[in-house]
């Protein structure tokens, strides 16, 4: 890693984006106090992990990549041991422990072996981990792999709540789509340094509209979730919606606006702009640019 | 308390992993077969040891050459129980999890340690249950029996923390037990050169294991003895806590 700075307020959630290779996992283990930089620092709160490694004790909660578990214990026998390794104990850590173990549907699983879990309830038992502490830094390493669909966007609500609750959390994920839906700033590595850092744009989402029939385009935008269209063809439009308002929202009121919905998918947006372009580029034209 | 919290989850790792069932029952079944025949023999002997007037009792024609072949079992026992503790931790990733709960090296390597070692010391325990169950029929001597109890406690303490310094260089448990396998018998060996004339055999005679465990044996404890041992295990432990400290840094 070279020339990385990141800072992250609490109730932020960064989305890391890299390809594979770029540091990322790298960064989250440094920054979960798991490795040491050579050069550098890395704070939480004001103080450095690597002075007082303890204090990533209570204050971080890390899930790395494929969630590596001790295979030997019970998912429940899993938990306490983290929670003792954290100097936790009690009947708190206990409750909190089971409403974990409920939230993240892990209730059936919790007698059983780790050894004998699928992928996704490992990666649920290191979701557990990461979170049985509730720490005010979460650092997340591909915490999508294995999970169902509703799994998914189970986490996605997750992660939303523990920002709501003043975490600040760190996910690094190669699904761009989960970064949009949960992510309010995006840093961008590339071979080992950070190539972009921005907030992502406003909460609008750009969807192309195919209708099965022609329709003008000033209909569509007098629809209430629509902010404005550009159309491509007489029955395609991309319509960028407005802030709060999401993809069926706009799929209902297209219906009952009497227009003949055809189909309705997200466009890749800026981000996928942005990663691509990096993402390509050879350091010799990286240098040009700069 | 972060040993202890390391400890017990090693403890419950061990507790449900075969590996130590099957070894403890191994050695347990082997110690127990020949207890049974060097007491037979004792037994066969007994009436013309009666007969000598100051001939060696059970103790010393039992008990203590039964638990010196413990020691052989240990240098089973040690590398194979230690193996996993670190480089298994480290192959598996878990060990970076062990970093991430802000556990220092030393809490890490200690906490594993004392597992595996009390896990050694309870078969032990178990083993020296034998010959006190005899106690009451028998005139243990009781001093003899302390010291050769001493000094297999200090070698399982010594064989353990090799075990555990080898299991912080490598990164596969089977090369770590192999490692352990030959610094144990390094030190075995190196008795062989204790021959030579001069101060190599002066130093390979210091260095040797059996210098300093074979008088526990014969109910002799000195200082010096006791320093070794502290020694050994003291420079294993200390370079198992510093490679650890590396990989925090090295990743």
């Amino acid at each position: 890693m070279r020339e990385l700075n990141l800072t992250l307020a609490r109730g932020q959630v960064l989305g890391l984006l890299g390809v594979n290779g770029a540091g990322k996992s790298t960064t989250l283990a440094m920054m979960a106090g798991a490795q040491r930089p050579d050069r550098g620092r890395v704070r939480l709160q004001g103080t450095d992990l690597a002075e007082e490694y303890q204090c990533a004790r209570g204050g971080v909660g890390w899930l790395p990549e494929r969630a590596p578990l001790w295979p030997e214990l019970t998912v429940v026998e899993h938990l306490d041991a983290t929670a003792r390794l954290r100097g936790l104990r009690g009947a708190a850590v206990r409750k909190r422990r089971d409403s974990l173990l409920e939230r993240l549907q892990l209730t059936r699983e919790a007698r059983r072996l780790v050894a004998v879990l699928s992928q996704g309830q490992r990666q649920r038992v290191g979701l557990a981990c990461a979170l049985l502490h509730e720490p005010p830094l979460l650092v997340l390493d591909e915490p999508g792999n294995g999970l169902d669909p509703l799994q998914a966007a189970q986490l996605r609500e997750l992660i939303r709540e523990r920002a709501d609750a003043g975490s600040g959390v760190v996910l690094s994920t190669h699904l761009l789509p989960e970064v949009t839906a949960v992510c309010d700033r995006v840093a961008i590595l590339h071979e080992g340094v950070l190539r972009h850092d921005a907030p992502l744009h406003s909460g609008q989402e750009r969807l192309l509209l195919t209708l099965a029939q022609p329709v003008d385009a000033a209909r569509l935008a007098a629809l209430a979730p629509v902010v404005k269209v550009e159309t491509q063809d007489a029955c395609r439009h991309r319509i960028t919606l407005r802030d709060g308002t999401d993809a069926p929202t706009l799929a209902r009121a297209v219906v009952e606006a009497g227009m003949p919905l055809a189909g309705l998918q997200p466009v890749a947006g800026e981000l996928e702009h942005a990663f691509m372009h990096i993402a390509t580029r050879t350091p010799a034209e990286e240098a040009d640019a700069a | 308390m972060s040993v202890g919290a390391v400890m017990r989850c090693e403890w419950r790792r061990l507790w449900t992993r075969p590996l130590g069932w099957v070894l403890a029952a191994l050695t347990l079944a082997g110690m127990g077969w020949e207890f049974l025949l060097m007491l037979n023999q004792y037994l066969a002997l007994q009436v013309r040891l009666a007969a000598a007037g100051n001939a060696s009792g059970f103790t010393d024609l039992v008990t203590l050459p039964w638990l010196a072949l413990f020691v052989i079992a240990a240098f089973v026992l040690a590398p194979l129980l230690t193996m996993s503790a670190l480089a298994g931790e480290r192959r598996g990733g878990t060990l970076s999890l062990l970093f991430a709960s802000g556990l220092s090296p030393s809490a890490v390597v200690l906490g594993k340690y004392f597992a595996v070692l009390i896990w050694q010391l309870l078969i032990l325990l178990l083993l020296l249950a034998m010959p006190v169950a005899l106690a009451f029929t028998t005139h243990p001597d009781w001093g003899k029996l302390a010291a050769a109890a001493l000094g297999l406690m200090l070698a399982l303490a010594s064989l353990n923390a090799i075990g555990m310094a080898c299991s912080a260089f490598v990164g596969h448990p089977a090369l770590a037990a192999a490692g352990a396998f030959v610094v144990t018998a390094l030190l075995v060996g190196v008795n062989k050169l204790s021959l030579a004339d001069g101060v190599l055999g002066g130093i390979a005679n210091w260095l040797a294991l059996s210098t300093h465990l074979q008088p526990m044996g014969r109910g002799l404890v000195s200082t010096a003895d006791l320093l070794w041992f502290a020694l050994l295990i003291g420079v294993a432990l200390l370079l198992a806590i510093r490679r650890v400290g590396d990989e925090r840094t090295r990743g």
